[in-house]
């Protein structure tokens, strides 16, 4: 840029200052340096902003489920939870849908709802004895295995434990 | 000019720039034909989202507590409110029709040809953005169609290899759709890309302006491309009577179907089946041919091939030939893409 | 070429026009009743208003563990600038109207008895989860012991309406009665719903003082089905016989929040049919508000000669639609 010719300024207007053009070329590096330096530091810092905190992992909880008592043997159960949650600056009651089976009343499936293909919930389709999602027609086993359909991973399966009577998960 | 303009032209030295740009001289073959009105119904369109779109967050509430009950008042209680947001909702629909035929338009024309690629390339990323506003937009009520269409597509955003992940999270600003998903589609939506849009529409128009009007391809369209009218009045009126009629029809369409809103966003409801917004139903039914492991071929390679096939045009067909009846090859593969386009939109209605 | 310009949009504005304007008979989606605009609404279920409103079944289950299957009834809507009608038609053999009735076995009284009744349910306000699975959502069924059952809501910001059409104990005084479900209002509550304010009118018991049996009668009779406010006379036992039955209500309708919607149903060769009338905002807040053509979501309950529990409820969502 400093290497253009500036056009000639019109007679009663002046002259072009010979002395200041002699340091025009340092000038223009000097700006495009300083520039290039606060646009990538604006850029890195914007950019850590817009993040956020969206790549953290998301921290695990335990969930009461319900009284075991109140869980049928043998029967997968819908189960629905609710609890207080942080959702960004929000406390919410984040509610979820998971299903729960138990052959023997002591030893629990607990599965998340949440089909792995696209996120839609899945149904327990009874007559059938398998999962099935309402979005793309995907089956699972009662396990969560994937038997037919898109989705790539099977059913999430969470952690369980049994604290004083009453079915807790980890989700 | 009034004393009044004198005044301010003196002041403004504003009268020299406009004139130049109202007295443009707009050839007869433009004039004559309707289809050149389609670039000029896009803009007005956006700029009718825009002024709607201003007017609907003065009183909506971009929190998942609030979005869903302040679109609610103004769908059923606030004065002309539904108004207003059926100008927005149908004019979304209308400007995405709109960009499309406005496209199709300048590729059966050629006017992407040398020098006009940067012409077609904003043009691209413009339909790209509009796509881009649609799909922020339909989340910001809190509905279940929302909620659930923003779940599916972000989920497939997620399905890309390798990289999807990090962005399914940055688009939903955690791991689950939540107030964070909201705030971030709404400041994309009405400052990120209202902003880039305009800037783009400038340069888009800037271009159009210097290089002109591509040249007439039929032999009645070059006899009379030697004949001028002025923009200003004779092509405004054309843009503005078709502007108008847009307005009549959306405002006809807002009147007798209110825009919708579903029942409001249940995360935990298994019997709700989500559906993206119409113009995106062809690629929602493609992605369900495409499963399991064949999955990334639908999420990275058709969008890949469809925008790369479109940012390529301008370097593949670079032969001097415009007509299209001449061009068998461009002219049968716009076909095909329309062709598909429509039959796999029929098959996900 | 502005007249072609001109000329394509008058064409495509009439083509349009046309569309609109040529619609014919109603129809409603699945589990959707659409309430269609009329003049005036009454309480009539023969009126000829109810010739264009579509017809939407609902089939009901009993929502305990035996999973009885109830009555399937059929339900139209019909509305005018102020109120809604809904008009309900369901088989069922008897018409209990021995709501808790007064029976004489020669030596005392004694009071038993159910009756039929009708309930629908609708979210005062916006409420997504009433809107995604219908009124089992106010349903809290989740302990072993089914005596513990309650319905309401987790929260007091949250209610829902509720209107419960009674064959013996609000039909004859012409009204449905009007109540809400919000959270218990103290722990040890047992159910979570509450009544309408009323400032008068409503029911008073037909009691004697020791409380043994009644102290008025119907002036037509002793087997009179129920006695009206105005009706009653003092107990005649001379006119009383074994197996004699008087009710145990003097009835009259609720003036106020809890007596606001109006209703009317007949009992005849094994169906009752009821229509119930309500102003579409009545500006109470224990009130759903209807806003045409804001579509609500509900939930129906159909009893037979039962009382809380052992109600037919909807199995979907319903939701109320507006033409």
């Amino acid at each position: 840029m400093s290497d253009t010719q500036l056009p000639a300024l019109p007679l009663e207007k002046g002259a072009w200052d010979e002395k200041e053009l002699s340091r025009r070329k340092f000038l223009e590096i000097t700006f495009w340096a300083v520039s290039g330096i606060t646009a990538v530091g604006l850029l890195g810092t914007g950019a850590r902003f817009l993040v956020g905190n969206s790549l953290e992992p998301t921290t695990s909880s335990w969930v009461e489920l319900g009284k075991v008592a109140e869980l049928p043997k043998g029967a997968v159960n819908r189960v629905n939870y609710a609890m207080k949650a942080k959702d960004a600056w929000r406390e919410v009651t984040q509610r979820g849908a998971l299903y729960a089976f138990s052959a023997d009343g002591a030893n629990y499936t607990v599965l998340d709802g949440t089909c792995t293909h696209l996120g839609c919930i899945v149904q327990w389709d009874s007559a059938e004895n398998q999962f099935r999602c309402p979005c793309h027609s995907a089956r699972f086993t009662r396990e969560g295995v994937v038997v037919d359909g898109p989705p790539p991973k099977p059913l999430r399966s969470l952690q369980t434990k049994v604290e004083n009577g009453v079915l807790m998960a980890q989700i | 000019m009034s004393k009044v303009g004198q005044w301010i032209d003196k002041r403004t030295g504003i009268s020299g720039p406009v004139r130049s740009f109202l007295n443009y001289p707009v050839p007869k073959y433009v004039h004559n034909n309707l289809l050149y009105t389609l670039g000029g119904l896009t803009a007005i369109s956006f700029g009718l989202q825009v002024i709607t779109g201003i007017m609907l967050t003065f009183y909506f509430d971009p929190s998942t507590e609030g979005a869903y009950n302040s679109v609610d008042y103004i769908t059923y209680t606030l004065p002309l409110g539904w108004l207003v947001r059926g100008l927005h909702h149908y004019g979304a629909s209308a400007m995405v029709i709109l960009v499309a035929l406005h496209m199709l338009r300048t590729y059966f024309f050629s006017a992407y040809k040398k020098p006009r690629e940067i012409n077609w390339l904003t043009g691209v990323l413009l339909l790209f953005l509009t796509l881009a506003f649609g799909f922020t937009g339909y989340l910001l009520p809190w509905d279940q169609k929302g909620y659930w269409a923003t779940r599916v597509g972000t989920s497939i955003a997620g399905s890309v290899p390798l990289i999807g992940a990090t962005i399914a999270n940055i688009m939903r600003g955690g791991a689950e759709l939540g107030q964070s998903t909201l705030t971030r589609f709404f400041a994309t939506h009405v400052m990120l890309l209202p902003a880039t849009l305009a800037l783009l529409i400038g340069v888009h128009i800037f271009q159009l302006r210097y290089h002109g009007m591509a040249p007439a391809i039929t032999e009645k369209a070059k006899a009379q491309s030697k004949s001028f009218v002025p923009f200003f009045p004779y092509w405004v009126v054309n843009d503005a009577i078709a502007g108008l009629g847009l307005l009549a029809l959306l405002v006809y369409i807002s009147a007798t179907q209110r825009a919708p809103l579903e029942f409001p966003a249940d995360p935990t409801s298994s019997n709700f089946i989500p559906r993206p917004e119409w113009y995106f139903l062809f690629y929602y039914q493609i992605l369900k041919y495409f499963p399991g492991g064949l999955e990334p071929v639908a999420t990275v390679l058709i969008p890949l091939f469809i925008f790369g096939s479109m940012i390529l045009l301008p370097f593949i067909d670079r032969g001097e030939e415009r007509r299209p009846w001449k061009k068998p090859v461009t002219t049968i593969a716009a076909i095909f893409y329309i062709v598909v386009i429509i039959i796999f939109t029929v098959l996900a209605g | 070429m502005n007249f072609k310009l001109i000329s394509l949009m008058a064409a495509g504005a009439l083509a349009l026009t046309a569309c609109g304007a040529a619609s014919g008979p109603v129809t409603s989606p699945p589990n959707t009743l659409t309430a269609v605009k009329v003049d005036a609404v009454s309480t009539d279920a023969a009126a000829a208003m109810w010739a264009n409103a579509p017809k939407t079944s609902v089939t009901s289950k009993v929502p305990d563990k035996k999973a009885e299957v109830g009555a399937t009834v059929t339900l139209q809507a019909v509305y005018d600038g102020k109120n809604i009608a809904i008009r309900a038609e369901w088989d069922d053999k008897t018409d209990s109207w021995q709501r808790n009735i007064w029976t004489y076995d020669g030596t005392a009284w004694k009071r038993a008895g159910e009756q039929d009744r009708l309930a629908l349910a609708f979210p005062i306000g916006n409420n997504a989860e009433f809107a995604s699975k219908g009124c089992g959502v106010i349903c809290h069924n989740q302990d072993a012991d089914e005596a513990k059952w309650w319905m309401g809501t987790d929260s007091a910001d949250v209610r829902v309406d509720f209107w419960q059409w009674q064959g013996a104990s609000t039909n004859p005084a012409g009204y449905a009665d009007d109540s809400y479900f919000s959270a218990k209002a103290t722990i040890t509550s047992t159910t979570g719903r509450a009544n309408d304010a009323n400032t008068g009118g409503g029911p008073k018991t037909n009691a004697a003082a020791d409380g043994k049996g009644p102290a008025f009668m119907n002036k037509s009779g002793v087997d009179a089905h129920y006695i009206l406010a105005g009706e009653e006379v003092a107990l005649d036992m001379a006119k009383v016989k074994a197996g004699s039955q008087i009710p145990s209500s003097i009835l009259s309708k609720y003036a106020g929040s809890r007596g606001d919607i109006t209703a009317k149903g007949t009992w005849a060769n094994g169906k009752w049919v009821v229509v119930m009338v309500r102003a579409l905002d009545t500006g109470n807040k224990d009130d759903a508000a209807f806003q045409p053509p804001k579509a609500v979501p509900f939930g129906l309950g159909v009893f037979d000669n039962s009382g809380d529990l052992e109600h037919a409820v909807s199995q979907d969502v319903l939701t109320l639609a507006w033409k």
